[in-house]
């Protein structure tokens, strides 16, 4: 009983808690993405990324002080999910940059197409004295 | 959509300027309908075959929507009122679109009273 104890003392930390932040962190990108969705605002989420790194290098420093075959896979397994993050948010939805035809102080290109309810839209639509803001978005899906 | 909800909420501020919003998708005739009665105050364009899209070379490459076909890079123009380009807005992501407060800020250094 005594030679039990002493060995449940002597035995090293396992060093689980820092694999749970490092999951943490990983878990915090999305629900701050999703808080950031419901206040509307439209930006980039770097900190989705930056935080699954933060989570992969919490999870290699427990991974380092206690070599596990479940930790070690976890940590191969997150830090492919954000390397597609960085992927994804530096390459995937890059747009590619305007280069006209457009330009800032000449008249827009001809185009004729409809309004929703059926009427006329052509570039001469706009030339009736009242400024607009055209934005064109992804669609309604 | 978010975009257009936001815009909407906004069209008060807009008309105090005595600016319009056109809004221009890919999306048929229907579903611009229906764009329409859920934004009453933005005027939706319906240009399926992506003929004004093409015309500004809005189209996003390699991107795919639902129902097939590229979609459009967001991006957003200040035209006055003889249909000269004022000023550009596209961004870097996809993910990043103009709030309304930064464009009527755009608005208003564009047009300074």
């Amino acid at each position: 009983m005594e030679k039990q104890l002493s060995s449940g003392v002597d035995s090293p930390p396992r060093h689980w808690p820092l694999f749970l932040v490092g999951v943490a962190c990983f878990v915090l990108g999305p629900v701050i993405y999703a808080l950031q969705m419901r206040v509307g605002s439209l930006r980039v989420p770097w900190y989705w990324p930056a935080l699954a790194t933060l989570g992969a290098l919490f999870m290699a420093g427990s991974a380092w002080k206690h070599r596990g075959v479940l930790r070690i896979a976890g940590l191969v397994v997150f830090s492919i999910f954000c390397g597609l993050q960085w992927f994804f948010f530096g390459f995937a939805t890059k747009t590619p940059v305007y280069a006209g035809p457009a330009r800032v102080g000449a008249k827009l290109p001809v185009f004729a197409a409809t309004f929703a309810d059926g009427r006329a839209f052509t570039d001469k639509s706009l030339e009736d004295g009242v400024r607009s803001v055209l934005v064109f978005f992804r669609g309604r899906w | 959509m978010k975009e257009l909800v936001q815009l909407q909420d906004k069209h008060e501020e807009f008309a105090k300027r005595n600016v319009r919003v056109v809004a221009v998708s890919n999306d048929d005739q229907q579903a611009a309908q229906k764009t329409r009665i859920d934004f009453p105050n933005l005027m939706i364009v319906s240009d399926p075959d992506q003929i004004i899209a093409k015309a500004m070379d809005v189209i996003h490459p390699g991107t795919e929507s639902p129902d097939g076909g590229e979609t459009n890079a967001p991006t957003t123009f200040f035209i006055d009122g003889e249909g000269y380009v004022r000023r550009f807005y596209r961004a870097e992501s996809y993910l990043r679109r103009l709030s309304p407060a930064e464009v009527l800020a755009a608005i208003d250094e564009t047009w300074k009273p």
